[in-house]
């Protein structure tokens, strides 16, 4: 409030003196009717009384002189033309707060975290403005979000940046500065982070002399600069990432539990990983396994699992650094250090095949410990949830169902309509141009491999991800929804042919996996990810124990966003029995490749400065107009009380 | 000013009014035969004396006791029952209408009409008199009930006058003393209101004093710094007060009053306190029978 009061100014500020001439009307009131004059029957006995210490009258003025003095004091402030001032310029910092940024950066010679030099970088920066500035804080991960109030001083603003954490998950400062400097809200974006801008430059730069570009009917141009601060040195990490249990067969218990084991340094930095299980609420160790990591080169570590233990156990696999006098000088981030998952209580091994113009498997029967159901689709819709039971995953080959089924399913190349990833468009000679590296669906994929002639592009929704890209939409997307998980493929995929077409079976085997949960394998749900809850009220343990309710409504289903790695546990408030994955432990581990590679200078692409098309205001906001309207409303509001009915005599 | 409207006037109301009676404690001359007894002898129900036997009397008189105890004829003769002389004097000042919407003079033109009806009926002669503005000639019989109300209604309080000089000049034509009933708030001087008094008793008359005050009369009903009006005389007065005001006012206004009370009983004047909120009826109906002015 009192920052909107400062950007106030006035054109004529003599006028407000006239405001001094309100006492008139209170000598005007009081000579109107100086005292209250009352009629009585007789004043016989009132002159008999004696006389007291004079009495002070009291000025009590009725509704009407309030209306009138209001619309005195806004008329006076009126004819000082009031204004507002708009800032200078307005700027939008946003604050890299994402995994990277918890990196403890002994090369500068503090134990100082990223976050804590940026925090200082940005502070710094925002002191070098003129007083007229007006700042907006952003944080980057898990998505663009904005801190505090919109254009705050630079007292508020570095109040509002000193309070920003750290998070788990990645970031979005690419697309979060690419959003902010579209917008046309602001005159620079500051993008404090430990990642490098990468600038490319628009053609046609303009020299940026002042921020603005007049152009016809006294609007200006607004031009957004984007400044980027990097902060923090190159510093070695240790990380864990891929955590599985490899089965022999998909329904078989034991196996050998594998981790991957990631260094991002300088030479050689040996580790120790400890395995562990946990059952009943109980941590049970499973033996350690020291490692060897080269530089920007992991190593993998494996136990073999007892054969007693279940499906559904919990498993932890943690790292430390071997380097016992300082364990931190060579793993800057400890929460990438450790990894759980869950394997599920589902391992039945049994798929079926929906599709229109085949009714073989499609190779798929190839595939050691699955076996292959068909059937075409009007089969499918006659058939009853029972009769879908005992079939741990559906595929649907060029064709979808009608609703979303409760079991994992598969889209190959589906109808754009379909209801679970509704399709975008068709489009031919695709090219790659992103993918998610630490989602399980890329896991030993080498993404860059694949080629496509005919692609169907996905809208992913909220609560799926967009596994692989292309420029204009998602051909692999995935996800949870209802505790049931779905994926659909934009290419074909089938049939299965192995290792005559590696990279289309790795994926495939890899969706197999997946969505089946027989063998997790990869890094599970990630940090920054988020979950859909089904109606109703759910309790939500989260790793530290506490737990928090969370009411989702049918018409705006709530998502659980993980924000610390670790085991949850979601279950109904009611407490009715869990079925089908409606109750259930959740691993998130906070696995992100890029930002755990702290020995390496990651960099974000920008552009350095936007010209926006639209023109907008700059300078002063009149406010006379509305003052007037004030004034005007209770001149109006006074003349009714003045002419209004008397009440008629009795 | 509202007129005498049917409430409290009811068919009812009427009705007892018919069954009451003004009481006298004196005998008085009347004008005519009436339903009071008076110092003429003559037809009447209540045995006066003896006289011995004239030729001409009527012979019904004759005391056949008395003949036989003296073997003379003796006639009894009874007191002559005559009308009461009933005047209903109603001030009408300014004073009387205030405070505003309180119903003083509503109140006292409503005691002034019950009463007339009681006398009208009972078939007493009945002046009335609105103090400052007109008098009604004498009335008599139920018949004039409407010429009573007619005159009553023609009216509202306002003006200023000497309450002596009305008084005398509306009982100017009252020869025969009667019953005098003075309805006002008696707000005025003491002196003064002791003149009328006894101006009222020098003529003879049995008088009642009814005495109207509103509610907000017996509180100090003003702010303090407030500048209060004489209704009647226009008087202004700036008031000084505090807190302790009202306790003085208080007490001076029921010294007032008291004052009259004082004067009344010495005087063998009835005086009657009534508050403008009363029910008429209740007024009349009841406190009247039982301070003795009805019967």
């Amino acid at each position: 409030m009192f920052e909107w009061l400062a950007t106030l100014q006035f054109g004529a500020p003599l006028s407000l003196a006239a405001a001094a001439l309100a006492p008139l009307l209170i000598y005007t009131y009081l000579r109107k009717n100086p005292q209250r004059e009352r009629r009585v029957s007789s004043v016989m006995i009132l002159k008999l009384l004696p006389k007291r210490q004079p009495v002070r009258r009291r000025f009590r003025p009725p509704l009407r002189f309030f209306l009138e003095l209001l619309a005195i004091l806004l008329l006076c402030l009126a004819a000082a033309a009031p204004s507002r001032k708009q800032p200078d310029e307005r700027v939008a910092v946003v604050i890299d707060n994402s995994l990277s940024m918890q990196a403890i950066d002994n090369a500068a010679g503090l134990a100082d975290t990223r976050l804590h030099q940026a925090i200082t970088a940005a502070v710094l920066r925002l002191s070098e403005f003129s007083s007229s500035t007006r700042f907006t804080v952003f944080t980057s991960s898990p998505k663009l979000s904005r801190v505090g109030e919109e254009d705050l001083s630079e007292k508020s603003a570095a109040s509002a940046i000193k309070n920003v954490t750290a998070t788990w998950a990645g970031d979005t400062l690419e697309t979060g500065v690419s959003e902010l400097a579209s917008s046309n809200d602001y005159d620079r974006v500051i993008a404090v982070s430990d990642r490098k801008a990468d600038f490319e430059t628009a053609s046609g730069d303009l020299e940026a002399s002042g921020s603005m570009e007049k152009s016809g009917a006294g609007l200006s141009k607004r031009i957004t600069r984007i400044e980027a601060l990097q902060v923090g040195t190159r510093t070695a990490n240790i990380y864990l990432s891929n955590l599985a249990v490899i089965r022999s067969g998909i329904s078989e218990g034991g196996g050998k539990l594998t981790v991957s084991v990631g260094y991002s340094g300088p030479g050689t930095q040996n580790a120790m990983v400890s395995f562990s299980e946990l059952q009943g609420g109980r941590e049970r160790g499973l033996g350690d396994i020291s490692v060897t990591l080269h530089s920007d080169r992991g190593a993998e570590a494996s136990i073999n699992l007892p054969s007693e233990s279940a499906v559904g156990t919990i498993y932890r696999a943690k790292v430390v650094s071997a380097n016992s006098s300082e364990p931190s000088s060579g793993d800057a981030i400890q929460a990438d250090n450790s990894m759980w998952m869950s394997s599920s209580s589902e391992a039945q091994g049994k798929l079926l095949l929906v599709d229109a113009q085949s009714q073989t498997a499609l190779g798929l029967n190839n595939i050691p410990g699955l076996s292959v159901e068909t059937i075409n689709p009007k089969n499918f819709s006659e058939a009853g949830e029972a009769d879908l039971e005992k079939y741990s995953l559906l595929i649907f080959h060029g064709t979808a169902p009608t609703q979303a089924p409760k079991r994992p399913t598969l889209l190959i190349l589906p109808p754009l309509n379909n209801p679970i990833f509704p399709g975008l468009r068709e489009e031919n000679d695709a090219k790659l141009s992103s993918w998610s590296t630490d989602h399980p669906l890329t896991s030993y994929l080498r993404v860059q491999l694949f080629r496509f002639s005919h692609v169907m592009l996905f809208d992913a929704p909220l609560w799926a991800t967009s596994v692989m890209n292309v420029e204009r939409g998602s051909v692999v997307v995935a996800g949870e929804s209802r505790g049931v998980r779905f994926a659909a493929v934009g290419f074909e995929l089938l049939p299965f042919e192995g290792g005559k077409t590696p990279t289309l079976s790795i994926l495939t085997l890899n969706l197999l996996n997946w969505l089946s949960g027989s063998s997790d394998i990869g890094a599970g749900n990630l940090t920054g990810g988020m979950i859909r809850l089904e109606p109703g009220t759910w309790n939500v343990r989260l790793p530290s124990g506490e737990t928090v309710e969370v009411v989702s409504q049918a018409a705006e289903p709530a998502h659980f966003l993980f924000s610390e790695p670790g085991v949850y546990r979601i279950d109904r408030a009611d407490g009715t029995s869990a079925n089908n994955n409606l109750g259930r432990v959740l691993t998130v581990n906070a696995v992100h490749p890029d930002e755990s590679a702290t020995y390496i200078s990651s960099s974000f692409q920008s552009i350095r400065q936007v010209e926006h098309e639209e023109a907008t205001e700059k300078g002063m906001s009149i406010l006379w107009p509305f003052v007037i309207g004030g004034a005007l409303l209770f001149m109006l509001l006074e003349m009714l009380l003045r002419f209004r009915p008397e009440r008629a005599a009795a | 000013m509202t007129a005498i409207a049917a409430e409290p006037f009811t068919s009812s109301f009427f009705k007892q009014l018919q069954q009451l009676k003004i009481r006298t404690r004196r005998s008085y001359l009347g004008s005519r035969q009436g339903g009071h007894t008076s110092q003429r002898r003559g037809q009447g129900l209540e045995f006066s004396e003896f006289r011995p036997y004239a030729p001409g009397d009527d012979y019904r008189y004759i005391d056949w006791g008395v003949y036989g105890r003296t073997d003379r004829l003796y006639v009894r003769q009874f007191r002559a029952e005559q009308d009461l002389n009933v005047a209903i004097l109603i001030d009408a000042s300014a004073s009387m209408g205030y405070p505003e919407h309180e119903g003083k003079f509503e109140m006292a033109r409503n005691i002034a009409l019950a009463i007339g009806y009681i006398a009208l009926t009972d078939g007493d002669t009945v002046l009335f008199s609105l103090l400052g503005k007109n008098n009604l000639p004498r009335l008599s019989g139920p018949a004039s009930v409407g010429r009573a109300i007619q005159f009553l209604n023609s009216t509202t309080p306002s003006g200023s006058f000497e309450m002596l000089a009305e008084v005398r000049a509306a009982m100017a034509t009252q020869r025969i003393p009667g019953k005098c009933f003075l309805v006002s708030d008696f707000l005025f001087e003491l002196e003064k209101c002791f003149e009328v008094l006894d101006f009222l008793r020098s003529r003879n008359f049995e008088i009642v004093l009814v005495q109207v005050i509103a509610p907000s009369e017996r509180l100090l009903n003003v702010e303090l710094g407030d500048y209060v009006v004489d209704a009647e005389s226009g008087e202004s007065v700036e008031l000084a007060l505090d807190h302790n005001s009202v306790r003085d006012y208080g007490i001076r206004l029921s010294k007032h009053i008291e004052a009259i009370e004082h004067y009344a009983q010495h005087a063998g004047i009835v005086h009657l306190l009534v508050s403008s909120d009363e029910r008429v009826q209740d007024v009349v109906l009841k406190r009247f029978p039982d301070s003795g002015i009805l019967k």
